[in-house]
């Protein structure tokens, strides 16, 4: 006798081989993780700004949001051309004229400023957006990997790791040539492996839990578990080392820049500011405190929103 | 006698690395047959739940085999292999770590038809909304998140994700002993009334000796990874064969303070002559 044909009374069981009639289109909408992501970024998003959120979170926020949008507008925002000498009013003092003075070829350090904004702050979400991901897929391959790979993929991390992640970049940056693909090439492969390493950590630990046990014991493949259970549970201590990278990326970036690896020189860059001011910082200290508070304001800003996005993901301070 | 379902041969498991490897399970063997509630008792270590773990693949065994149907799982083909996942299914311990905290109850409920295959999207609309109703959850559940239920609550949601597929055999490990003594028998009647209703077979895994002798029909008791005593209900509880078994109906407590001093008393002398 088939065994088939043995399906138990009660609820009616259906045969294997009608496997299929769902259409993949809809398993593929339900089971990839991009709506996952999604619910996860709305869940965040609405605990940033929701009514029970801290003055100081919402203060973060709001200097971020501001900080992105000169970011966005700032060539347009400029009131002289950044990249124009002007002889005639080289090292001018802070004044009604030049808001922020010029340097010493008579270029407007307020719009240079707002012009090196575009540069550094984009191209730093830019960097963190890249190693996540990189660091997230290599995670997630080494999580599912046997063991020795696992093990091996790891030691490469270590050994990126214990390399000073500026001197990596600038060792990287400075044999690629200098120019912003490079900067952004340079930093992403100095930042990944530690994204890496953390989200191996979470991603392994989640794929013991039960939940993740209970759609095993029905046959889920572990690439599924993984897209389907795994990321989107890792995902909010994804987000705020994201986050929390995003300030030290400033900084290195404008680090790079000043040791003189930056984006070539008609250019504004925060770093390659200050590094032009030190010349005559005794007597125009104008041109390069204003780029080196531009840094700090922006590391500063991204480094409380990190901190906010780690209160609010922590589970202790989780509400329903 | 009852067709047997499953059968566990010579079944041994060891964890670790040998010299200071763990004997979990040491040739255990038995059967569980076609729609009786199975009870498998023993204190915490002695391999029930690694059992219960080997059944669904979660361990490998170390040696042994475990036969659905007749067939050697260790040998049969893939198709095979599937209609063994969706027939055996498995309530878990901690109904509060067994749910995805980010999927809906509809999700979570849906997955398992999903990933078994063959149930079309009306089929696991009627399903889902059948087997809510039959453990007492409404329909505007299916949209909250698992955090919004109570203990009692996300079982009943685990009960009904390990039944949507449609089983015949259902393992349950401890489903009650993380839950308030209150809610306890409520899920434990409504396992008892589902085992009727669809006609399972359970194997129920348990350290509460009341709660076997309320569910089961028969019960095997582990000790140190060996099974010590293995019979009817009413006969292991009536007359023990074993010292072990005799031990654990011991320590079950009685609702007479003055029977229950009595016996701590007895206990209590035991300890010190020794």
């Amino acid at each position: 006798m088939k065994t088939e044909d043995k399906l138990p009374p009660g609820l009616p069981s259906t045969h294997p081989d009608r496997r299929g009639e769902v259409s993949f289109a809809y398993r593929f909408s339900t089971a990839t993780s991009p709506l996952a992501v999604g619910r996860g970024l709305g869940g965040l998003a609405r605990r940033l700004f929701g009514a029970k959120t801290f003055l100081i979170n919402r203060i973060a926020f709001g200097l971020v949001a501001v900080l992105l949008l000169l970011a966005l507008l700032g060539p347009v925002l400029a009131p002289y051309d950044p990249n124009a000498p002007n002889t005639n009013a080289a090292l001018q003092a802070p004044g009604a004229v030049h808001w922020l003075g010029t340097d010493d070829v008579g270029r407007d350090v307020l719009s240079r400023i707002l012009t090196g904004a575009t540069q550094t702050l984009i191209s730093a979400v830019l960097i963190v957006v890249f190693a996540t991901l990189i660091g997230v897929i290599v995670a997630s391959a080494a999580a599912l990997a046997p063991r020795w790979a696992d093990e091996v993929v790891m030691r490469v991390c270590d050994m990126f790791m214990s390399i000073p992640s500026l001197v990596l970049a600038l060792g990287l940056a400075a044999a690629l040539g200098p120019s912003l693909t490079s900067i952004i090439i340079a930093m992403v492969a100095a930042l990944w492996p530690a994204t890496a390493r953390l989200t191996r950590g979470i991603l392994r630990e989640t794929m013991t839990s039960a939940y993740i046990e209970s759609a095993q014991i029905v046959g889920m493949s572990r690439l599924r578990l993984m897209v389907r259970h795994a990321i989107p549970n890792s995902l909010d201590a994804i987000y705020v080392h994201a986050s929390m990278e995003i300030s030290g990326t400033i900084v290195m970036m404008s680090g790079l820049a000043f040791l003189g690896v930056g984006a070539p020189p008609p250019s504004a860059d925060w770093g390659s500011m200050i590094a032009q001011g030190q010349d005559f910082i005794t007597t125009a200290w104008w041109v390069s405190l204003f780029p080196g508070l531009a840094i700090t304001l922006s590391a500063v800003a991204f480094g409380l929103a990190g901190d906010a996005v780690r209160s609010l993901a922590d589970p202790s301070s989780r509400r329903s | 006698m009852a067709e047997s379902l499953i059968q566990v041969r010579e079944l041994s498991k060891r964890f670790g690395v040998r010299g200071r490897a763990y004997q979990a399970l040491d040739s255990v063997s038995f059967d569980l047959r076609q729609g009786e509630v199975l009870g498998l008792v023993g204190e915490s270590g002695s391999g029930k739940t690694t059992i219960i773990r080997c059944l669904v693949g979660l361990e490998k065994q170390s040696s042994g085999s475990i036969s659905y149907l007749g067939k050697n799982l260790g040998q049969v083909s893939a198709s095979e292999r599937r209609r063994y996942r969706r027939d055996v299914q498995m309530i878990f311990q901690d109904p509060y770590s067994s749910l995805d905290p980010r999927m809906t109850v509809r999700q979570i409920l849906e997955e398992p038809m999903l990933v078994a295959g063959g149930f079309s999207a009306r089929e696991r609309h009627d399903r889902i909304l059948d087997l809510l109703h039959m453990v007492g959850l409404e329909e505007d559940h299916l949209h909250r998140y698992p955090r919004h239920f109570s203990g009692g609550q996300r079982q009943r949601i685990s009960i009904v994700r390990a039944l949507v597929v449609g089983p015949r055999v259902l393992l349950c490990d401890e489903p009650v002993s993380a839950l308030d003594v209150s809610v306890q028998a409520q899920v434990l009647n409504l396992i008892k009334d589902m085992q009727k209703e669809l006609d399972l077979t359970v194997l129920f895994v348990a350290h509460d000796l009341a709660v076997v002798k309320y569910l089961c029909t028969r019960v095997i008791v582990l000790n140190s990874g060996r099974i010590v005593e293995e019979g009817p209900v009413a006969r292991v509880y009536g007359a023990p064969q074993d010292a072990y078994t005799r031990q654990l109906l011991e320590a079950v407590p009685i609702p007479d303070p003055a029977v229950e001093r009595e016996r701590r008393a007895r206990r209590l002398e035991g300890t010190v002559r020794r």
